[in-house]
C-alpha cells in the first residue's frame, strides 16, 4: 500500500466514522423538558459531525503528501506477537489469576521481540509480577490467584 | 504571596511528598532517557497511581516527572544523539558534537543547569502571572469560557509538530466525538454507549491516555525494531567526563540563559506553543544574534547552542502551566493529560482553582522549585549510572511498557472490558501515527470536550438559542478571532511558500 492510499484509507475510516456518529445523533433521545430548549443532548453531536465529515472528506480528496510510512523496514510480525499477546492477557487475567499471566505476557513479549535468554526470560518476567503482586499486597489491593485459587482451597 | 510559598512549603514538607518528588524526578529522568519515550509518555503512565493519591501530592508527582523527563530527553540528546522527545532535538545539534570531542559531562552540566534556571525562572514568573491572570479571568462567563476552549483546541491544532493542520483539527474533532460518549449530565440521556453498562460514564481518560501515547508507542518500538546502538552502549558505561563547569562557561551562558528563559516562558504561556517552538526558536536567535567566531560554532559544539534550548524548553514547560492552572487550558499533549488526570480526581479545572485550591496551587509551585534543584544537585551527579537504561534492549522495554500500561489500566476499574477497550483503540491509533495523525489534539480534544459543550449549552441558553454571542461580546469575538487566525495563519503560510 502507498501512502497515498494509507491516507485515504485513513481518510475514508474517519468519514464513515463521522458519517455513522451524525446518524446515531438523531436517535439520542432527549428528554421532553428539553424540547423547548435551543441545547440537547443531541445539538453538540449534530454540530461535530458536519464537522468531522468536512475535514476528512478534505483529506480523502485532497491526501497530504508525506514520507513513505517505511512498511518495508518494519518487523509486523513483532507488533503483532504483542498484541496479540495483549488479547491473551485480557482473556487470561481473570481465569489464570495477575502473577500468571503477568508472567507469562512478559516471557511470551521478550520472546516474541527476540530474547531468547532463558536466565532472562523466566527471572525477568516472574520477578516483575511477583515484585508487583507484592507491592500491592503491601498496598492492600488484592490480586487473586484464578484458577490456582481454587486449587489451593 | 509569600504566605502563599509558605502555605506550598507546609504543604510539600510531607514525608509522602518529598518522597514523591524525589521518585517523579528520578523515574522521569529514567523514562525521558529512552529514545521515543517523552514527557507525555512519562506522564501517562503514572495516571492510573496518581489517581489514588490526593490532587496536590498528586500534582506534585507528575511536575516532578514533566521536568524530569525533560531532562532526561537532553541527556539522550547528548550522548547517543537521540532525543527523547522533540523538545530536545536541537540540544543535539550541538550537544552532540560536544560529545564526540569528549566534553559530554561539560555539555550535560550545561542541559542541567539551563533546565535549572529555565525552570526555576518560569516557576517564579509563573507565581506572578497566575493571580493575575486567573483574577482577570473570573470575570469569565460562559461564552469566553467556551471561546478560550476554542482557543486551546485550535492553537494545538495549528502549532501541531506533524501531520498538518487538517489532521490535527480532525483529531480534535474525534476526540470531542469520543468525550460525548456515556451518559449527558444535562439531559440525563446515553448517548453513543449501545447499551454497555461499561461506558454509561463514558470512556475512562485513562485508558485513552496509555493507547494513544504510552501503548501505542511500545508497539510501535516493536514495529521499528531499533536495536541499542555502540553510542548507546558506550554512553551505557558510564564515561562521560567531567560534570564541571568552569568560570569562563557560566560568562559564556549567562547571557543565553536570561534570553532563553524569558523567550522559553512567554512561549510556553501561548496556547499551543509549548517546549519544542521555544526550544527551538531560542537555538535560532542565538544563532541569529551571536557573531564571528561564535556563530562559526554553532553546529559543530557552541556552548550556546547546547543551553538556549534545554533553558527554553523547560522554562515552557513551567509557562504551559500558567494557562493549565489559572485557565484550564493545557497547551501541549503533557499538560492536557495532566489536566485530565486532575478532572479525573474531581478538581474543576479554570480560575476557581486558583482561589478554591490555592493550597494545592503553592504546593505545585514550591514543588517546582525544589524539583528543579533536586534535577541539578541529584540527577546531574547520576547521570553516569541513570545513562546506563540506554543500553535496556528494546525486547525487554517494550513488554515491560505494554505490561505497566495493562496492569495500570487493569487496576483502576477491575474490569476486562477497559483492557479489550484500550487494545482496540491503541491499535487504531498506531495506525493514525503511523500516517503522522497528531495524539496531543485527539487528547486534548476528549479532556476538554465536556466543558466545550457545557459552556456552549450554557451561552445558548442565556442568548435564547443565539450565536450572537460570538460577535457582541468582545472578549470572546476577540479570542473566537485569534482562533481562525491560529488556523489559518499555517495555511495561508503554506500556501505562500508554494507561490515563492
Amino acid at each position: 500500500m502507498t501512502r497515498t492510499q494509507g491516507e485515504r484509507l485513513a481518510a475514508l475510516a474517519i468519514l464513515l466514522f463521522s458519517l455513522g456518529y451524525f446518524v446515531l445523533a438523531f436517535g439520542i433521545k432527549a428528554p421532553p423538558s428539553s424540547d423547548d430548549s435551543p441545547f440537547s443532548a443531541r445539538s453538540f453531536p449534530l454540530m461535530l459531525g458536519p464537522l468531522g465529515m468536512a475535514l476528512s472528506l478534505v483529506l480523502l480528496v485532497r491526501p497530504p503528501e508525506g514520507a513513505p510510512i517505511g512498511a518495508a523496514g518494519f518487523s509486523w510480525g513483532r507488533a503483532l506477537g504483542l498484541v496479540g499477546l495483549m488479547v491473551f492477557y485480557a482473556l487470561a487475567i481473570n481465569r489464570l489469576g495477575f502473577v500468571v499471566t503477568s508472567a507469562l505476557f512478559l516471557a511470551g513479549g521478550f520472546w516474541a521481540l527476540g530474547e531468547r535468554r532463558p536466565m532472562v526470560l523466566a527471572l525477568v518476567a516472574l520477578g516483575v509480577s511477583l515484585g508487583f503482586w507484592t507491592m500491592f499486597s503491601l498496598l492492600d489491593v488484592k490480586l487473586d490467584w484464578g484458577v490456582f485459587e481454587r486449587i489451593w482451597s | 504571596m509569600i504566605e502563599g510559598l509558605l502555605t506550598g512549603l507546609y504543604g510539600l514538607m510531607t514525608p509522602m511528598n518529598i518522597g514523591l518528588l524525589m521518585m517523579g524526578c528520578i523515574l522521569g529522568t529514567f523514562i525521558g532517557m529512552m529514545p521515543g519515550l517523552g514527557p507525555v509518555t512519562a506522564v501517562s503512565l503514572l495516571i492510573p497511581v496518581v489517581l489514588t493519591m490526593q490532587p496536590a501530592s498528586a500534582m506534585v508527582l507528575l511536575a516532578s516527572i514533566y521536568y524530569g523527563a525533560m531532562f532526561g530527553g537532553s541527556t539522550a540528546s547528548v550522548l547517543i544523539n537521540a532525543p527523547g522527545e522533540s523538545s530536545s532535538v536541537p540540544t543535539t545539534f550541538d550537544g552532540y558534537p560536544m560529545a564526540k570531542r569528549g566534553e559530554a559531562g561539560r555539555a550535560l552540566a550545561l542541559c542541567a543547569w539551563g533546565s535549572f534556571v529555565g525552570g526555576t525562572v518560569a516557576t517564579l514568573l509563573l507565581m506572578l502571572a497566575a493571580p493575575t491572570l486567573a483574577s482577570w479571568a473570573l470575570t469569565f462567563q460562559a461564552p469566553e469560557y467556551f471561546a478560550l476552549m476554542v482557543l486551546g483546541l485550535t492553537a494545538v491544532a495549528a502549532f501541531t509538530e506533524s501531520g498538518g493542520v487538517i489532521k490535527a483539527l480532525l483529531m480534535t474533532v474525534v476526540g470531542l466525538m469520543l468525550a460525548t460518549v456515556g451518559t449527558d449530565v444535562a439531559d440525563g440521556v446515553e448517548r453513543y454507549t449501545f447499551g454497555i453498562r461499561d461506558i454509561a460514564d463514558g470512556l475512562s481518560f485513562v485508558l485513552l491516555a496509555m493507547a494513544a501515547f504510552a501503548l501505542s508507542e511500545a508497539i510501535l518500538a516493536a514495529l521499528r525494531n531499533e536495536k541499542v546502538s555502540e553510542e548507546a552502549k558506550k554512553a551505557a558505561r558510564g564515561d562521560v567526563g567531567s560534570l564541571k563547569l568552569t568560570a569562563d562557561d557560566i560568562r559564556e551562558v549567562a547571557p543565553t540563559m536570561a534570553r532563553s528563559s524569558l523567550l522559553g516562558f512567554v512561549v510556553g504561556v501561548l496556547p499551543g506553543a509549548g517546549a519544542t517552538i521555544a526550544a527551538f526558536m531560542s537555538y535560532a536567535v542565538e544563532r541569529n544574534i551571536a557573531t564571528g567566531k561564535r556563530r562559526e560554532e554553532f553546529g559543530k559544539g557552541s556552548r550556546r547552542g547546547v543551553t538556549a534550548p534545554e533553558t527554553a524548553n523547560n522554562a515552557a514547560a513551567g509557562g504551559a502551566y500558567v494557562p493549565l492552572l489559572t485557565l484550564g487550558i493545557p497547551g501541549s499533549g503533557t499538560t492536557a493529560v495532566i489536566l485530565g488526570a486532575l478532572v479525573a480526581l474531581g478538581v474543576q479545572p479554570g480560575p476557581r482553582l486558583y482561589v478554591d485550591q490555592s493550597a494545592m496551587f503553592w504546593t505545585v509551585v514550591v514543588s517546582m522549585y525544589l524539583g528543579n534543584l533536586i534535577l541539578l544537585v541529584i540527577n546531574l551527579p547520576l547521570i553516569p549510572y541513570i545513562a546506563r537504561t540506554l543500553a535496556i534492549p528494546e525486547q525487554i522495554l517494550s513488554p515491560l511498557i505494554a505490561f505497566f500500561c495493562l496492569v495500570g489500566v487493569f487496576l483502576v476499574s477491575f474490569n476486562t472490558f477497559d483492557l479489550w477497550l484500550m487494545i482496540g483503540l491503541c491499535v487504531v491509533c498506531i495506525g493514525l501515527r503511523l500516517l503522522d495523525y497528531p495524539m496531543a489534539p485527539l487528547l486534548l480534544g476528549f479532556v476538554l470536550g465536556k466543558l466545550l459543550e457545557e459552556n456552549l449549552r450554557r451561552a445558548l441558553l442565556v442568548n435564547d438559542g443565539s450565536f450572537a454571542f460570538m460577535w457582541e461580546r468582545p472578549v470572546t469575538a476577540l479570542l473566537l478571532a485569534i482562533s481562525i487566525a491560529c488556523v489559518l495563519a499555517p495555511m495561508a503560510m503554506k500556501l505562500a511558500g508554494r507561490r515563492c
